[in-house]
């Protein structure tokens, strides 16, 4: 039971990755947000699996609730998916002038018409 | 955990990773978005199983909505095609396969999930738990953790927010130009307004929405909710206005003379409740002295910047919607 | 009980998906997302009963009404696009 359990954070390698993958790896703008976005959540992932407590229940007291998991990840989380909405909104932004002032949002591309 | 509900988690996570393989290796940016979406509620799923129900309602208010949203409002300004690379990057796959092979040999040395002596359930955990019934007396512990014992991060990340809605009004202008104030409403942007059920519909439930909004800002303290959540829901059901009515008409009832006092101000009294604090004795942001109980006091406290993060929040969200959208018109 | 339905929709949510990354018009995507939406919110209300926590449906509400918000992103794109590319057709012809 304890290799199942282990599960969480075996996802959180793998998700971790795969949009490390896509920011390092795609040559789209876009594609490098979305992985960005990936791999951000991969990170919550983890620290709510770190909070866990088994037979606990949710961190709201209410009747006849006793163990509670930990509110503490849950709060940092809470604040970094925010803070990932505004990251990703102002890159996005950002992707949209490229376009308008390159005319493509390939990678490549940009950085051919920068070169001399 | 008991084993059945570990097994639902597991299979969600497993839906989780087939998703995320197929998001990246996908030409079709839209495709890319459309399963970003499931993703985000596979990922609050999750989060709900791992007793985490703030955390969730928020993933799904941001992720699953207003995240969609500003792809697609991203994607149709570009291109919705991605080139495909000149040669399989063989050298990121491997390095990225190493890196992968030494986390998952790092989660070797965890403690079994939800152990009672795991680091994060021994220190703080408790005190946070026996000092929120002491201290504040609300029942959601999260949100007396987030606006009271760490009101300080949340003013910092209120204040990004606030940036990023600075940055991407700076980046992309505010439209005011292109759809000056006397000009009549132009067909083109008329949303879906000549469509009878999208229009029908949307119209049943945008009040719904304004008022499950408002419900999640003022009982944050008693159920899962709060400022963020609120704020979220509440620049959705806007944003479907506009998605519904069109541009034009969404900046003539809420125009962004309003919607820049609305980013300022929430930020604003976040910071006044702070002031006072300093004012009538106490630290910044004690909220203990706001009231002559103590107690009372924190739940005033409290009160009064969830409000002010929802207002931001709420203004920050569709401003940069009514940004990405105009500047297609433009 | 409970954990029939949960089955149930965990096979329908796979099955959701499975359309989701295979299908090959954009319709089937939005649909399976749509479908998935709703699949989301069932597991979730059923889970709240497992936990002995029935006040958590109120969380469960904001799913529905945030996967009807993505489906109408979705067909304003569609309609923004058609529109554009109407645009751009005549000034092609001259």
């Amino acid at each position: 039971m304890d290799i199942l359990g282990l599960y969480h954070y075996w996802v959180f390698a793998v998700l971790l990755m795969t949009g490390f993958y896509a920011i390092v790896a795609k040559p789209n703008l876009i594609k490098k947000l979305i992985g960005l976005s990936l791999f951000q959540s991969a990170v919550f992932l983890c620290y709510i699996t770190f909070g866990k407590l088994a037979g606990g229940t949710a961190p709201i007291v209410g009747k006849g609730a006793e163990l509670f998991s930990s509110p503490l990840p849950q709060v940092l989380i809470l604040t970094a998916i925010v803070v990932s909405i505004s990251t990703t909104a102002l890159g996005l932004a950002l992707v949209l002038r490229i376009k308008e002032a390159y005319g493509s949002i390939e990678e490549d591309e940009i950085q051919e018409q920068d070169a001399p | 955990m008991s084993t059945i509900t570990l097994l639902f988690s597991i299979f969600l996570l497993t839906l989780l990773m087939i998703t995320t393989m197929a998001i990246v290796r996908t030409r079709n940016l839209f495709v890319a978005v459309m399963l970003m979406g499931i993703a985000s509620l596979l990922i609050a799923a999750s989060f709900f199983l791992l007793d985490a129900a703030d955390v969730a309602l928020t993933e799904a208010a941001v992720g699953a909505g207003i995240s969609t949203v500003l792809f697609l409002g991203a994607l149709a300004l570009t291109s919705e095609r991605e080139r495909s690379p000149s040669s399989l990057p063989l050298l990121s796959l491997g390095i990225v396969a190493i890196v992968a092979l030494i986390v998952i040999y790092a989660t070797f040395d965890q403690p079994p999930l939800g152990s009672p002596s795991a680091p994060v359930q021994a220190h703080l955990t408790p005190w946070y738990i026996e000092s929120t019934r002491e201290l504040i007396d609300i029942p959601n512990v999260v949100t007396a953790v987030l606006a009271s014992f760490r009101g300080y991060d949340t003013l910092g990340e209120v204040i990004v927010v606030f940036t990023a809605g600075v940055g991407v009004l700076f980046l992309l202008g505010t439209g005011a130009s292109a759809s000056a104030a006397g000009a009549p409403l132009s067909e083109d942007n008329a949303g879906l307004r000549h469509y009878l059920i999208p229009r029908i519909l949307g119209r049943l439930l945008i009040p719904f929405i304004l008022l499950l909004g408002f419900y999640v800002q003022f009982h944050g303290e008693y159920s899962p909710g709060g400022g963020f959540q609120a704020g979220a829901i509440v620049a959705a059901s806007i944003i479907l206005y506009s998605l519904l009515e069109g541009e034009q008409r969404a900046l003539l009832v809420i125009p962004q003379g309003v919607l820049l006092a609305m980013m300022v101000g929430g930020v604003l009294l976040y910071g006044a409740v702070g002031v006072a604090g300093l004012v009538l004795g106490g630290n910044f942001l004690d909220y203990s002295v706001l009231d002559s109980d103590p107690v009372k006091g924190q739940q005033w406290g409290i009160l009064l910047i969830e409000i002010g993060i929802g207002i931001t929040v709420a203004g920050v969200l569709i401003s940069i919607f009514h940004a990405f959208a105009s500047r297609g018109a433009a | 009980m409970y954990y029939a339905v949960i089955v149930a929709t965990l096979v329908t949510m796979a099955l959701a998906l499975l359309r989701a990354v295979r299908g090959p018009t954009v319709y089937d995507r939005v649909l399976a997302v749509n479908m998935f939406g709703t699949k989301t919110v069932l597991l979730l209300a059923a889970l709240a009963f497992v936990f002995g926590r029935p006040d958590f449906l109120d969380l469960v509400l904001v799913y529905a009404l945030i996967n009807f918000i993505g489906v109408f992103a979705v067909l304003e794109f569609f309609r923004n696009r058609a529109t554009r590319a109407g645009e751009r057709q005549p000034a092609q012809h001259e």
